[in-house]
This record gives C-alpha cells, sequence and structure tokens, in this order.
C-alpha cells in the first residue's frame, strides 16, 4: 500500500508541517457535468464542508447546478481543459487557507469515503501526497480495452518519471499544503496527470498509494479517456518539455 | 520575364512589412531583409545559385533552395508553435485570474463570503 515514503527511511526535510484542525478542501474540475455534479458535490459536503467546483467553461447548467448543490464555483470564461481546471482549483483553495487539498473527480466515479481513507494514509505515513489507486484498490466495471490503456500509461510515466506507481492517473489524490504550492500544473489538458507524477517525483515529494474503488458507470466511461487520445496527450507531453 | 517581376515585388514587400514591424528584433530585420536581398540576386540570377550550391556541396541550385525552403519552413513552424504556446499560457493565466476573482460563494446563511483574495 505504501510507496515511497516507505521505501524512503530519511524523510525529506522541510516539506511536512502538519497544522492541527486542517482545513480540507475538495477540487472538482467538471466541464458539462450537470447531469451528475450536484449529485457528487452533495455527496462530498456531507462529509467535508468546502468544495470547490471549478466549472471550465461548461455550455450547460454545471456551475448553477453545483451553487445550488452548496458548493464554491469558479468559472472558467472558456474551455481550458482538465488539467488548467485542477491548478484554478488548487490556487483558489491555497487562497482560501487550505491544508489539504483533495482532486475529485465530478463524474461520480469515486467514493466520498475513500477521501477520509487517503487522508488517515497520508497522515500515518508523513507523506506529501496520496494517490489513489483503482489497481490496489478495486475498479467496477473497467472495460479491458480501458485497462489496458491504463496499464500502458503506467508503464509510460513509470519511463518518464522514475516513479514505479500502481495507478499514475487516478483523480482521486491529496495533497498537503507543501506539496500543492510545490506542485504547478501547466499541461492545460489530459496530460495533466503524468504533468502531476513528474513534479512529485522532481519536488521530491513523499508519497503514498492508497487503494480506493472506482466504479465506471456509462457515463464515466463515455466522459473518459480512449485510446485516440493516447496520442494526444503524448503530443501535449512532448510539446510542454520543448517549452520548460 | 513575367514571374521575375512578380517574384521580385513579393520580396519587396517581405521586406517592407517587416520594415514596419517595430516589434520585430534587429536581429530578425537583418535576416529578412538578407534574405529578400538574396532571393531577388537569385531571381535574376537563377544560374548563380548552383555555383552556390556546388560551394556548399549540393549538385544542383534547386536542391540548395529546396532544402533551405524546409529548413526555414521548420523554423517558422517551431517560432509559430512556441508562440502558440506562449499566448495560450497567457490566456489560461487571465481565465484564471477571472474564475477566482469572480468565484460564486454558496448561500450559507450568516457568513457570506469574498472570492479567494481577489485573485
Amino acid at each position: 500500500m505504501t510507496r515511497g515514503a516507505a521505501r524512503d527511511a530519511t524523510p525529506h526535510a522541510g516539506r511536512s508541517a502538519r497544522p492541527a484542525g486542517r482545513a480540507v478542501w475538495v477540487v472538482m474540475p467538471a466541464f458539462n457535468e450537470a447531469s451528475v455534479i450536484g449529485d457528487t458535490a452533495r455527496d462530498v459536503l456531507a462529509h467535508h464542508p468546502h468544495v470547490v467546483v471549478v466549472d471550465d467553461g461548461s455550455v450547460d447548467d454545471t456551475a448553477r447546478v453545483a451553487h445550488e448543490a452548496g458548493a464554491v464555483v469558479v468559472r472558467h470564461p472558456i474551455n481550458l481543459g482538465q488539467g488548467a481546471a485542477l491548478q484554478t482549483g488548487i490556487e483558489y483553495a491555497l487562497r482560501r487557507g487550505a491544508d489539504l487539498i483533495v482532486t475529485f473527480d465530478a463524474d461520480g466515479q469515486h467514493r466520498v469515503g475513500d477521501i477520509a481513507v487517503m487522508i488517515d494514509a497520508l497522515e500515518r505515513s508523513g507523506s506529501d501526497v496520496a494517490l489513489g489507486s483503482r489497481f490496489l484498490g478495486s475498479a467496477v466495471g473497467l472495460p479491458a480495452s480501458r485497462r489496458l490503456l491504463l496499464k500502458l500509461a503506467i508503464r509510460f510515466t513509470a519511463l518518464t518519471t522514475g516513479l514505479r506507481l500502481s495507478d499514475a492517473h487516478n483523480g482521486l489524490r491529496v495533497l498537503t499544503r507543501n506539496a500543492a504550492e510545490a506542485i504547478e500544473i501547466r499541461q492545460d489538458r489530459m496530460a495533466h496527470a503524468s504533468e502531476i507524477v513528474h513534479c512529485i517525483a522532481r519536488s521530491r515529494l513523499r508519497y503514498v498509494e492508497v487503494p480506493v474503488t472506482v466504479v465506471y458507470t456509462a457515463y464515466s466511461l463515455a466522459k473518459g479517456q480512449r485510446f485516440s487520445n493516447l496520442l494526444k496527450i503524448l503530443g501535449e507531453m512532448f510539446g510542454g518539455r520543448m517549452q520548460q | 520575364m513575367t514571374i521575375q517581376v512578380l517574384l521580385t515585388l513579393g520580396l519587396l514587400l517581405c521586406a517592407a512589412y517587416a520594415f514596419l514591424q517595430v516589434k520585430v528584433s534587429a536581429f530578425l530585420h537583418v535576416v529578412i531583409y538578407t534574405a529578400a536581398l538574396a532571393g531577388t540576386y537569385f531571381v535574376w540570377f537563377p544560374e548563380h545559385t548552383t555555383v552556390v550550391a556546388q560551394l556548399l556541396g549540393v549538385g544542383r541550385g534547386a536542391d540548395l533552395v529546396l532544402y533551405l525552403w524546409v529548413v526555414i519552413s521548420i523554423a517558422i513552424g517551431f517560432n509559430l508553435h512556441v508562440k502558440l504556446a506562449t499566448e495560450s499560457r497567457k490566456t489560461t493565466l487571465l481565465a484564471r485570474h477571472i474564475a477566482i476573482r469572480d468565484a460564486w460563494e454558496p448561500e450559507r446563511a450568516g457568513t457570506p463570503h469574498r472570492g479567494g483574495g481577489g485573485g
């Protein structure tokens, strides 16, 4: 279950201040999710009072539905991509004094109960980042083609970052404030997941992988990654590296 | 003769356009003027491209022009890519600033909030 932190006997100094009574902010990027965002936001708000939905230029009622559910809504005036939405939500949460930041997909494929488990694992391991892993936990209704795509992504991430994760592209993560400040997502679109892992490796953040459950529905499968996106993501990553 | 006049006019227009671009660096100005001047010369004396090509180890002048064209096209493409990425980054930062500044807080009794610290 524990990676990185468990292997590393000498913790990196100065990255793990743990204030008591910490404020947890849940960041939910959303693009045209009006049909599900209300339920997802309400589920999370029942356990965690600070939820910020980043409406990434939706053309439907995502913002209004999320607001009525009780979440803070920040709205990109144009569609920028999930990576940009995550970074916006993280910056907002940091400005609001977040001590821990949770990233949570809007399509309802994560379980709210896993957030507390991940925070607990983060605290116990003294890590900076907790990464949800559906392959240590369970992936309900995961099609074989999607499994293959995710496994390829894991291999690719291991090759490019040196981090051997069991699940490199899970939207459920918990970041300490220090980790959130160290990670700057510049990949606006889908390559951000690999970029986050790259930032963890580069900043030598301590991480723990936590088993979580991801439930696939027809809705979440339609919104998720496909093979056709793979080359696009590789292109984004290559372009992003060239600019740095 | 007609094509030579047209090409010369086109190259002069390129140089004039570069002259009017105040934001272009002095180095790029020199490159564009030199290219326009060399281009005009070779439009009128195309056989001289073969002399230059042979000096550089390329067989024919036409081949040299083709190679140069490919290299220049790639350089322009790369430059455009970098510029577009820079503009895209600015757009992202602007959209983020607006989004955070105009955060839409939930209506909770008694505790109105302002958006995240004014962007």
